[in-house]
């Protein structure tokens, strides 16, 4: 009889495999990733400051460690099955595990790769959230101006809920801020639609 | 050590000291409605050297404790925190502790008068809340203070085993002046500061 706990990778997609990140190795990429304003801010949360690589290695050090000690976050890299180049990142920064939500991170370091792998990154970090975080509701952001990130979370099914005016600032002007969710519910309605 | 900038018509904002007013901030936590009122997470209870220790290494940049003009009693606490200074946006919480105070107005001023310093003094563009969808009185103090209903994250809480959402509400500077624009602003400017 099949064991739907055995026989399905959690990690490995198809072109993509969820890896762990490494501080020592993905420090480089990195640290190129924290001169783009929309990355920073979803991960240190604050105005653009970029970082050299001797930096970011202590500061992934410390957030991997503090994912691990107090089970709040989790941290995937991303990279094409059999490379050992990151091309991007997966991450749940913030598991509220009482309440069973999550926020996700979804970052590409190139366009070309956005196109090519960000729907499997999202799907693999959808079915891990759900799946095995069990988690109830999954929220992402989205600036007004990632065209791309808008279209894909959308077409996945996620429902635009808060629309914070003027929230964000950058390239000499403001955005609005928005606030997607996608519940377990909704997900599994899709996922059925899918394989009908 | 009082001035005209932090006082309301109701209130003053008295500034939060955590080695005083941390007995009286853990007394209030012994109400599980106002804890649940007020956080996310699971009402807990914690000492007031605890609390102290909070407010001192991870608490907000600029807490006040709420204090009546009427006796000068501190019914609450409000405070800004999660500054993006490039955006100038910031999030406000506010709660108020001692029950007989409830529902008498004393929040809502004491948000109009972190409202004035946050947009006149601290130039920011943007004030950003959130408040819990069981929590009808504070989502009505906030409408008077001028914030507006920005969105809700759907069964983002899970307590009394049910989902409830969480609402999202914010304000700009352009809200705020308008509404004073219409409602002229009951805090005069801060020109004679006390030495």
């Amino acid at each position: 009889m099949d064991n739907p706990m055995l026989g399905k990778s959690l990690f490995v997609g198809e072109q993509i495999e969820l890896t762990a990140l490494d501080a020592e190795k993905d420090s480089a990429i990195f640290a190129d990733w924290t001169r783009d304003p929309i990355f920073h801010r979803r991960i240190f949360r604050k105005e653009l400051q970029p970082k050299p690589e001797s930096i970011v290695k202590k500061k992934l050090q410390e957030i991997l460690k503090e994912a691990d000690e107090k089970h709040e976050g989790i941290y995937f890299a991303v990279r094409k099955i059999g490379s050992p180049e990151m091309i991007g990142m997966v991450w749940f920064p913030w598991i509220d595990a009482q309440h069973q939500t999550s926020t996700l991170g979804v970052k590409f370091g190139g366009d070309e790769d956005f196109d090519a792998h960000a729907a499997e990154a999202l799907r693999l970090a959808l079915y891990y959230g759900f799946m095995e975080l069990s988690l109830h509701r999954v929220a992402v952001n989205a600036r007004g101006d990632e065209q791309k990130w808008l279209e894909l979370i959308e077409q996945t099914g996620f429902l635009r809920e808060v629309q914070r005016r003027e929230n964000v600032f950058s390239q000499g002007r403001y955005f609005d801020e928005y606030a997607y969710a996608l519940l377990k519910s909704e997900w599994k309605q899709k996922q059925s639609e899918v394989i009908a | 050590m009082n001035n005209k900038l932090f006082t309301g018509n109701l209130v003053w904002l008295a500034t939060l000291d955590p080695e005083k007013d941390s007995d009286l901030i853990a007394r209030w936590g012994r109400d599980s409605e106002y804890q649940r009122l007020l956080d996310i997470g699971p009402a807990a209870l914690f000492s007031a050297k605890l609390v102290q220790n909070w407010y001192e290494q991870v608490g907000p940049d600029r807490s006040f404790m709420i204090r009546t003009l009427d006796g000068d009693r501190a019914i609450g606490f409000i405070e800004l925190g999660g500054f993006d200074w490039s955006a100038r946006s910031a999030w406000v919480g506010i709660g108020i502790g001692e029950r007989d105070a409830r529902g008498k107005g004393y929040g809502t001023d004491a948000m109009n008068v972190l409202l004035h310093y946050a947009f006149t003094e601290l130039n920011l563009h943007r004030v950003n809340l959130n408040v819990f969808s069981f929590n009808a009185r504070a989502i009505r103090s906030y409408e008077k203070a001028g914030f507006k209903y920005e969105g809700t994250e759907r069964e983002r809480i899970f307590k009394e085993d049910r989902r409830w959402d969480v609402i999202d509400m914010g304000i700009l500077k352009s809200d705020w002046e308008l509404l004073h624009a219409e409602q002229p602003v009951s805090i005069e400017t801060a020109v004679e500061m006390d030495a």
